[in-house]
């Protein structure tokens, strides 16, 4: 070393830690720290080219070429992926070979793959320094990178910006071309409100120009008195908070004109948020929302409209007055009067019935009511066509019949609606304005109309509904009133059917009993006195109901004579005296009204009071019964009381209603009692009531009954007072001895052997001659085949016969010419039979059973005239002796007992219609004999079997049997 | 400054809290400049400016985004760019920490517009040394910590630091007494 200094091995070490040492043959004698840890393999003694061969200088390792000028040399390592770059010096004197140097690094990323660290090397190396170098340079490349991606994204962004910005910039030109010629008015203003700006269409829309408001703001020019300032105050809120809005003003126009605008204002933002100015646009709404608020103001009507007909329908009790409705229309139009008038179709009248009236509009109603129709006639036409009254101006439209009337009313404008119900006028709902002339709006009318008739129809509905619920309710009370009276009856019924089989047992079986022909004389005779006791019994059971059916009916009549009442009383009294005594009571009648006489029915007076009397016995086991009679007041009496006192076991409080009642349970059970129906009290009442007076009673029950009847006093006296009737009915009637018809021609057209015989006999005996006809057929026949034009003098004509009935006959009679009188007969007692006969050409009207008397008379005077010259020409006919009436009627009775049998046979098989024959049969004879019961029964059953003729009429039927029984020959 | 640096304040914001609030400080800053050149010097106001604006938009103290910068330095940017060498300065902490100075004398040779810290060893221990850190720049020592915190996650060793002597507290630069797990060494 020259300088004169070594290195020791340990600094040669640190200034070359990548060092290594060979001999000259190229043997490791030295590997250097560092080399060591980069190629471990190496090891003292090895060849150096097992571990590395030559890159640079190229060429085989060999001592010569390692030793040559001063060269770099790069050296690759064969055992590890390294690169060692130095210069090699010879030392010891050429003996060995030193190699200086330090790893070729080109990334910092080698030092991790090798292993190494700064420590490594030795402090002067700059390998590191230049891997630092590397470092920087590829910082600043990704620097590079980086940039260029930037530049090449904002090129891309400057790209599109700039294809944006001709995209905006043509889009700013239409808009502003569209800003500047639409028909809407734009406004740009600064960010406190002043204007900068303003498009054609706010000059059309305003009149102001862009210079006449440049700098101002809007309000300041635009805005008036009918501006909504609150409106205004929000305009200005949203402006100061830099908000969008949207809103509906009301501005003038340069010249002063009122439009309406929508303004839609936007602010307009700087990139930084900041609010520079505001763009409105304005468009004129005037017509559009004067269109939207007639829509609304539709709409509105048809809501009020709805929910009044809602509410008016919905309101059961109907009180949703007239007054509330017009009160809400009118308040709605904004009318000055709302009314209701009233149209009486019949007498042609309008009333005003209903008003409102706006505050400080004077009431009319009271002004016009009952105005005549007549009057107005226009007006009502109108209406009554179902067409409303629209008058806008009454000056000018209205016409003149009411122009004046209306004007007088200051009324200016007019709308009327008429309510009509099945096409008739009943009523019509207007509106009045006296302030100005208006304007009715087509839909409004159309509407208001539409109402109208909905309430109408309510109206109508609502009273359909009542008259349906009262029909309803009515319904349900008669039915139930049925129900009730049903249930009446069918108790009623249920003891009907046991009280009148009651006696008809008896009387059927004694008459069976009869008919054997067994038993001995007594028993027979004790037999028939039961079966007639059971028949009287069962009569008066008839006769009780038929009274109380005729005065249902109506029909029962009364035939008022003067008549002593206390003649009567007495005679009811004594009649029952020896009940009264059978069963151990007293019985007496005073009287307080001596010499007093009545104008009444003396039948149904005595039926009363024999009914009250016998009720008091009945019903009295202990004490007595009392007969009360007065007159009240006594000098000068208008009424007679009579009270029938008891001392029995009264009535209880709770029967008191029904007392009067007919078909009643508890009636029903008390009259068993006596055997009675419980009718008696009913029909005395129905009949006090026919007379004119009244029947009442007080009771205490256990300890006795008064029943009272009144009845006025029509006459004090009379020169002829009926005598007290007898207690029979049944009389055998007296023949008219005076009745002469000799020489007289009868034509006797009858069906009934019986009757014939009987009509013969009653003809003859009278001096008449008689032929008889046995249908209409012969009848016709008699006249027809006689060469006589006027073969008889009279026809009596039984209505109902086989072949051809006396209807018929008489018609063809009649036109045949004949003019004979022609007398109808018929069982049927009716005034429209009557009527009947009379048209078919009959002269008079006869039923059965025949009056004697009445037939003689009637015969006697139609044929006096024409025949009295001729009654001594014609030499009478044999008169029968009186013993062939009797003959007649025993040969009548006779035939009862097969008849009866019939009878019964018939209600065994229910052959209604062959009772019926043989009712009609025995109806129209039975009379003529004084078989009153029969004929009664007879015509019963008929009269029944007539008016329904698919009903059982059992009961009837019964009743003629117990009427035929009744008369049967007790042999 | 070089521009490594701001790139690296600026990595940090867009990887925590995304690109609009690293272009939201930048306003803030007052810095218009898309792109810093990492080996490019910068006036230190605009490190300091985007470390302030940082803190404003981020609502973090300057010192917690300093810390939070050099750690992540350490551990994203530094380890990226200088990763191995960062990692050839020393196998350990305790050896990087010795090669520190060594290091930025190269990096002053390498970058001569930079005007580095000085770093200074001292009081060496088995487990512990002293870190003299001396600077023109005022404020950065949390920069510093936020390094070393970065450096002992890189080489996953635990310490403990403690800023012992201040600038500006009556020393010329900051020490930090940093003690580790014996055996890191």
């Amino acid at each position: 070393m020259t300088a004169g200094f070594s290195l020791s091995p340990e600094q040669l070490e640190r200034l070359f830690p990548f060092n290594f040492v060979v001999d000259r043959s190229l043997t490791i004698t030295h590997v250097g720290r560092s080399l060591h840890k980069l190629c471990p393999a190496m090891e003292i003694g090895q060849p150096l080219d097992t571990h590395f061969r030559r890159v640079r200088p190229s060429g085989p390792l060999s001592v010569d070429l390692l030793c040559g000028p001063q060269k770099l040399h790069v050296l690759e390592s064969l055992t590890t992926p390294v690169v060692i770059r130095g210069q090699m010096k010879f030392v010891e004197s050429g003996e060995r070979l030193v190699f200086l140097g330090s790893p070729w690094l080109t990334d910092p990323a080698m030092l991790q793959t090798l292993g190494l660290s700064l420590s490594d090397f030795a402090v002067h190396d700059p390998a590191i320094d230049l891997l630092q170098l590397v470092q920087l340079q590829s910082t600043a490349l990704n620097d590079t990178r980086r940039l260029a991606a930037i530049l090449t994204r904002q090129r891309e962004n400057l790209k599109k910006a700039n294809e944006q910005l001709i995209t905006q910039t043509a889009e700013a030109r239409k808009l502003a071309m569209i800003a500047a010629r639409t028909d809407n008015a734009v406004v740009l203003t600064d960010s406190t409100g002043k204007i900068e700006w303003v498009n054609d269409g706010f000059v059309r829309l305003t009149g102001y120009t862009l210079a006449e408001v440049m700098g101002k703001s809007p309000e300041s020019m635009l805005q008036g008195p009918k501006t909504d300032s609150a409106t205004v105050e929000w305009m200005r809120a949203a402006i100061a908070k830099g908000e969008p809005f949207e809103v509906e003003l009301f501005n003038y126009a340069k010249d002063g004109r009122e439009y309406w605008i929508a303004i839609d204002a936007q602010p307009i933002r700087d990139d930084s948020g900041r609010i520079t100015h505001f763009m409105a646009m304005e468009r004129d709404i005037t017509e559009e929302r004067s269109s939207r608020l007639r829509n609304q103001r539709l709409n509105q009507l048809q809501e009020m409209t709805q929910r009044i007909v809602t509410s008016f329908d919905a309101d059961e009790s109907m009180s949703v007055s007239i007054n509330a409705i017009l009160e809400q229309i009118g308040k709605f139009l904004d009318v000055s009067r709302a009314y209701l008038f009233r149209y009486r179709q019949f007498r042609r009248r309008l009333s005003n019935t209903h008003e409102w009236c706006a505050p400080g509009v004077a009431p009319q109603a009271q002004m016009l009511k009952e105005l005549p129709g007549e009057q107005f006639p226009w007006w009502t036409e109108q209406l009554s066509q179902g067409r409303a009254i629209v008058i806008r101006d009454v000056d000018s439209d209205a016409p003149f019949e009411v122009r004046d009337k209306l004007l007088r009313q200051d009324i200016r404008a007019v709308l009327c609606l008429p309510v009509t119900i099945n096409s008739e006028l009943q009523s019509f709902i207007g509106f009045d304005d006296i302030r100005r002339a208006r304007t009715w709006r087509q839909e409004e009318v159309a509407l208001l109309q539409t109402m109208v008739e909905s309430l109408s129809r309510a109206i109508e509905r609502r009273v359909a509904e009542r008259e349906r619920a009262a029909t309803s309710q009515h319904l349900a009370d008669a039915l139930s009133r049925a129900e009730s009276a049903n249930q009446l009856k069918s108790t009623f019924l249920a003891h009907m059917s046991h009280e009148l089989r009651t006696p008809m047992t008896a009387i059927t079986g004694f008459a069976k009993l009869l008919l054997r022909s067994t038993g001995s004389s007594e028993e027979r005779k004790q037999w028939a006195v039961a079966i007639n006791r059971n028949a009287d019994h069962l009569l008066s059971l008839v006769n009780e109901l038929l009274d109380l059916s005729k005065i249902e009916a109506g029909q029962l009549s009364v035939v008022n004579e003067v008549c002593d009442p206390l003649a009567i009383i007495t005679e009811v009294v004594e009649h029952l005296r020896p009940i009264a005594h059978e069963r151990g009571l007293s019985i007496d009648f005073v009287s307080h009204a001596p010499h007093l006489t009545l104008t009444t029915d003396h039948l149904r007076l005595r039926q009363i009071v024999f009914n009250l009397v016998s009720n008091a016995i009945k019903y009295t086991d202990r004490g007595s019964v009392r007969v009360l009679a007065t007159a009240e007041p006594p000098h000068h009496p208008r009424t007679l009381r009579i009270d029938v006192q008891d001392t029995g076991i009264g009535i209880a409080p709770e029967q008191f209603e029904r007392v009067f009642e007919p078909f009643n349970a508890a009636h029903t059970d008390a009259s068993r009692r006596g055997g009675g129906i419980g009718l008696g009290l009913n029909i005395s009442r129905r009949l006090a009531t026919l007379l004119s007076g009244t029947l009442t009673f007080v009771s205490t029950e256990g300890t006795g009954s008064t029943f009272t009847l009144t009845l006025p006093v029509r006459a004090r006296s009379s020169p002829r007072v009926n005598p007290a009737p007898v207690m029979s009915s049944s009389l055998p009637k007296q023949l008219n001895a005076l009745a002469d018809l000799r020489g007289v021609r009868i034509l006797v057209a009858e069906d009934s052997v019986d009757n014939q015989r009987l009509l013969t006999y009653l003809l003859r005996e009278a001096g008449a001659s008689v032929q008889v006809a046995c249908d209409g057929q012969e009848a016709v026949m008699a006249f027809t085949s006689s060469p006589d034009p006027a073969p008889f003098d009279a026809v009596l004509m039984d209505m109902q016969m086989p072949v051809l009935d006396g209807y018929a006959a008489a018609a063809l009679l009649r036109q045949s010419g004949i003019s004979a009188p022609i007398i109808a007969l018929t069982a049927f007692a009716m005034a429209d039979d009557r009527a009947r006969c009379l048209e078919a050409g009959c002269n008079d009207y006869l039923s059965k059973p025949i009056d004697e008397a009445r037939l003689l008379e009637v015969l006697s005077n139609l044929t006096s005239q024409s025949h009295a010259a001729e009654q001594q020409a014609e030499p009478s006919q044999p008169v029968p002796d009186s013993s062939w009436r009797e003959e007649l009627r025993r040969d009548f009775l006779a035939s009862l007992s097969p008849r009866l049998e019939e009878l019964q046979a018939c209600l065994e098989r229910g052959d209604i219609a062959t009772i019926a024959t043989l009712a009609h049969k025995l109806r129209g004879t039975a009379g003529n004999f004084g078989l009153d019961d029969i004929a009664a029964a007879a015509s019963r059953f008929e009269d029944a079997y007539r008016s329904d003729p698919n009903g059982s009429h059992q009961r009837l039927a019964m009743e003629l049997a117990a009427a035929l029984c009744r008369t049967l020959p007790h042999s | 400054m070089y521009g490594m640096v701001n790139n690296a304040i600026q990595e940090l914001v867009c990887l925590k809290f995304g690109e609009e609030a690293w272009e939201r400080i930048k306003v803030r800053a007052g810095i218009d400049i898309d792109v810093f050149i990492s080996n490019e010097g910068y006036d230190d106001s605009i490190t300091y400016r985007l470390v302030g604006a940082a803190s404003e938009e981020l609502n973090l103290s300057s010192d917690t985004i300093l810390e939070a910068f050099g750690e992540h330095w350490i551990l994203h940017t530094g380890r990226n760019g200088y990763g191995h060498l960062l990692t050839a300065t020393g196998a350990s902490l305790p050896e990087f920490l010795r090669n520190l100075p060594a290091f930025h004398t190269r990096i002053s040779l390498m970058m001569p517009n930079l005007k580095p810290p000085r770093f200074e060893i001292s009081d060496e221990t088995a487990d512990s040394l002293v870190l003299h850190h001396h600077t023109h720049r005022p404020g950065l020592a949390a920069f510093t910590v936020g390094l070393i915190k970065g450096l002992a996650t890189m080489y996953d060793t635990p310490i403990a630091i403690t800023h012992d002597l201040k600038r500006g507290e009556g020393s010329d630069h900051d020490s930090f007494i940093i003690n580790w797990a014996t055996g890191a060494a």
